[in-house]
């Protein structure tokens, strides 16, 4: 266990919920990249 | 005061109020029927929409998909929460409740009104479905029955606040707070005041447009109105479920907030921001504008996606901190797995967790996205995207504290435990993968509200989808099957357990 | 626990590991708040933000005296229809309409790739969704409300139109097509 684990009460949680993040940011780039197949509207 | 019409809980050590005891059953007891009531609806719908199959007509189809969409997303999770209101005040706070026929008044309302709109939609006077949008039209006992079941659901809720006050005023509960999970349903109860608000405001001009009273119903009006019925009941519906998560953590593992600041300001952020951010449902609507709908949608909106944020790292945290206390401490995730997954509670409360964070949250705040927005509208992306919210999330999360209440308010053990056991694990993957199919279909385009992808009644211009869809589609069919199942092992050993189960 | 009432004081700091979080998470959603509006000014695609009352009437009107001037005329000079719906070729960069009905969408618009137009979009009946195969481009029509989405094709084909807003029992049988050439 490092120094900062230590520090963390949480650890596992803290693992889990930055492989949220990632899923969030990947879905959000997916449809951001969808959106921009459709035509030009405005 | 009667102290003799109190009882000493003996798992929990808290003081019952015996006539709350008896409203909680009675709210349970009705939430379990019309669960069952919309579950019946989902199936028959369900295998209407998977084109192997095509159970119902066109009628019908619409018919008990209104029937489907009250019945679940008002009628079944509004009794439970009034239930959750009383066990969080009373209950929790060791304190009789306020009034107990002003909550036999409220149950009868909300009672009178679900049935009152259940028949006048069975009966075809109200093929409107759930959003019931003029300029479609309902027979006037429809909007008067919803407007009964709102109104009986305020007064639970005000009663909820006066019992709120008087154990405040008779100090039944050390310190100065409420424990966290009233907290949590405190604001959940704030929110469904300007909900049930917003319900009023739309719900009685409609009814005179339908007696013909009113001349003019404006689309777009009613859309912005209901809206902020429709969707701070969904914020509402979040936050009850939050605090059962807290609830179900403590009763569970015995598990402490990690930081009651954290937690706290967290629901306080549901409460001021949410009440306004309904214009991600007008996102690609006429009259409002682009200023208008970013800003709601973004800033307004994002203060209460904050809010989840926090929840959504501050629950699991708790429950590792309460696990590795009990002395799973090796490596990163012995907690996780040394965790009670027998217990249906817990393992309803995970798989809640779960889904809610991964596919509900994530594909709301994306499809919230005012362009994101133009891929997403009225597709069948929004309704998985719902489902993953109400059903895997915060229905889920009231099967697993309903294996709480049944040993702790209905005092009888669990019926045919190993079938508990199991039914959050097969409603949880069912539902998980029933809301994924339905936003990989929607991705294609697959409407929702629709009866006929496959052929559009025959029309002309009737066009061949993607083969794809096709595939999703028939996933869509057995996930629901599968959920379904999972509903009704619920609804069967939570009925069992009354009916049939040792007294504790 | 969570069910019993909190210490005296338990207004304390957070630990690390929910500062980290609340950083990261802030972070984040300053980024998909601020995309919006720049989405708006630098993006291509964006909710349409022109619209006006109109009466059902006069749109109506509008629309059948855009049809009737755009027809497309076969080599006889016969007006051409597809399925009883009038085929159109309206001016690039000008105005066309499509008129959202239970349960129909006309008229069969045909629109040359590249260019922009001023479709205006409105409902003589109930709420409709105009929804476009397979681009999946989905975009609300309320009867008493034109409104305009400017929209420049940016591929080719044959693409179809389907109602995503429940409008009565023929709400499924309503499709159209909108057709895009080189």
């Amino acid at each position: 266990m490092s120094n900062e684990d230590r520090k963390l009460v949480a650890p596992g949680t803290l693992v889990l919920a930055i492989i949220f993040l990632i899923t969030f940011v990947a879905v959000y780039f997916l449809n951001l990249k969808y959106l921009s197949s459709i035509w030009e509207i405005r | 005061m009667a102290e003799q019409n109190f009882r000493t809980c003996s798992i929990t050590g808290l003081k019952v109020h015996l006539p709350v005891e008896r409203l909680i059953k009675a709210n349970t007891l009705t939430a379990l029927i019309f669960i069952a009531v919309g579950g019946a609806a989902a199936l028959l719908a369900a295998l209407t929409r998977w084109p192997a199959v095509h159970l119902l007509g066109p009628e019908w189809f619409y018919r008990i998909l209104t029937a489907h969409g009250f019945d679940m997303l008002i009628v079944w999770i509004i009794f439970f929460e009034i239930a959750a209101l009383y066990l969080g005040s009373a209950v929790l706070l060791g304190v009789r409740l306020a009034a107990p026929a002003v909550g036999w008044i409220a149950y009868i309302l909300m009672l009178g009104g679900a049935v009152l709109v259940n028949i006048m939609v069975l009966a075809g006077k109200a093929d409107v479905l759930f959003t019931s949008y003029p300029p479609l039209m309902a027979h006037p006992l429809f909007y008067l029955g919803v407007i009964l079941f709102a109104v009986g659901a305020l007064i639970g809720t005000i009663l909820f606040f006066a019992t709120l006050y008087m154990a405040r005023k008779e100090k039944t509960y050390t310190h100065e707070s409420f424990p966290l999970v009233t907290f949590g349903l405190f604001a959940a109860a704030s929110i469904s005041v300007t909900t049930l608000i917003h319900g009023a405001g739309i719900y009685i001009p409609t009814l005179l447009w339908s007696l013909g009273i009113i001349k003019n119903m404006d689309p777009s009006a009613y859309r912005l109105v209901w809206w902020g019925l429709g969707h701070s009941s969904q914020q509402l519906n979040v936050t009850a479920m939050i605090s059962i998560w807290y609830l179900v953590g403590a009763l569970s593992v015995g598990m402490k907030p990690i930081n009651e600041k954290f937690c706290r300001t967290a629901f306080v952020l549901y409460i001021l921001f949410i009440n306004v951010a309904s214009e991600h449902h007008l996102l690609v609507d006429p009259v409002f504008g682009s200023a208008h709908k970013i800003w709601n949608t973004g800033y307004i909106m994002h203060l209460a996606v904050l809010a989840s944020m926090i929840h959504a790292i501050a629950v699991p945290a708790g429950i590792e901190v309460a696990l590795r206390k009990k002395g799973y401490t090796k490596g990163l995730f012995e907690w996780f797995k040394m965790a009670p997954w027998g217990n249906p509670a817990f393992s309803a409360t995970m798989f809640s967790i779960f889904i809610f964070g991964f596919l509900a949250g994530i594909t709301g705040v994306t499809f919230g996205n005012a362009q994101i927005n133009i891929t997403a509208h009225n597709t069948w992306r929004i309704t998985g995207h719902f489902h993953a919210t109400v059903v895997g999330g915060t229905t889920l999360a009231f099967m697993g504290v309903t294996y709480y209440l049944l040993p702790l308010i209905f005092r009888r053990q669990v019926w045919a435990m190993p079938l508990a056991k199991i039914q959050p694990w097969i409603y949880g993957i069912g539902v998980a993968i029933l809301s994924s199919s339905m936003m990989l279909a929607g991705a294609y385009g697959i409407p929702r509200r629709h009866w006929d992808i496959a052929n559009f009644g025959g029309s002309p211009f009737a066009f061949a989808w993607d083969p794809t869809v096709y595939m999703w589609l028939g996933v869509f069919g057995i996930a629901a099957l599968m959920a379904v199942l999972g509903g009704i092992i619920y609804v069967v050993v939570a009925f069992g357990t009354v009916f049939f189960g040792k007294k504790v | 626990m969570s069910i019993y009432p909190p210490d005296k004081i338990w207004w304390k700091p957070i630990d690390r590991e929910e500062k980290i979080w609340l950083i990261l998470s802030v972070i984040w959603l300053m980024f998909t708040f601020f995309l919006m509006p720049v989405l708006h000014v630098y993006g291509k695609q964006n909710p349409p933000e022109l619209s006006y009352s109109v009466t059902a009437a006069r749109y109506e009107d509008l629309a059948n005296k855009f049809i009737q001037k755009y027809q497309v005329k076969d080599e006889q000079g016969n007006p051409v229809a597809l399925n009883g719906v009038p085929v159109v070729h309206p001016e690039p960069g000008g105005d066309a309409y499509i008129i959202a009905r239970a349960w129909s969408w006309e008229p069969v618009l045909e629109l040359e790739k590249g260019k922009t137009y001023r479709i205006h979009l409105s409902s003589l009946d109930f709420q409709h969704g105009f929804s476009l195969y397979p681009l999946n481009m989905n975009i609300v029509a309320i009867p008493g409300q034109d409104y305009i989405m400017r929209i420049k094709p940016t591929s080719s084909g044959e693409f179809s139109i389907l109602c995503n807003e429940y409008c009565g029992i023929g709400h499924h049988t309503m499709v159209g097509k909108l057709i895009v050439k080189e």
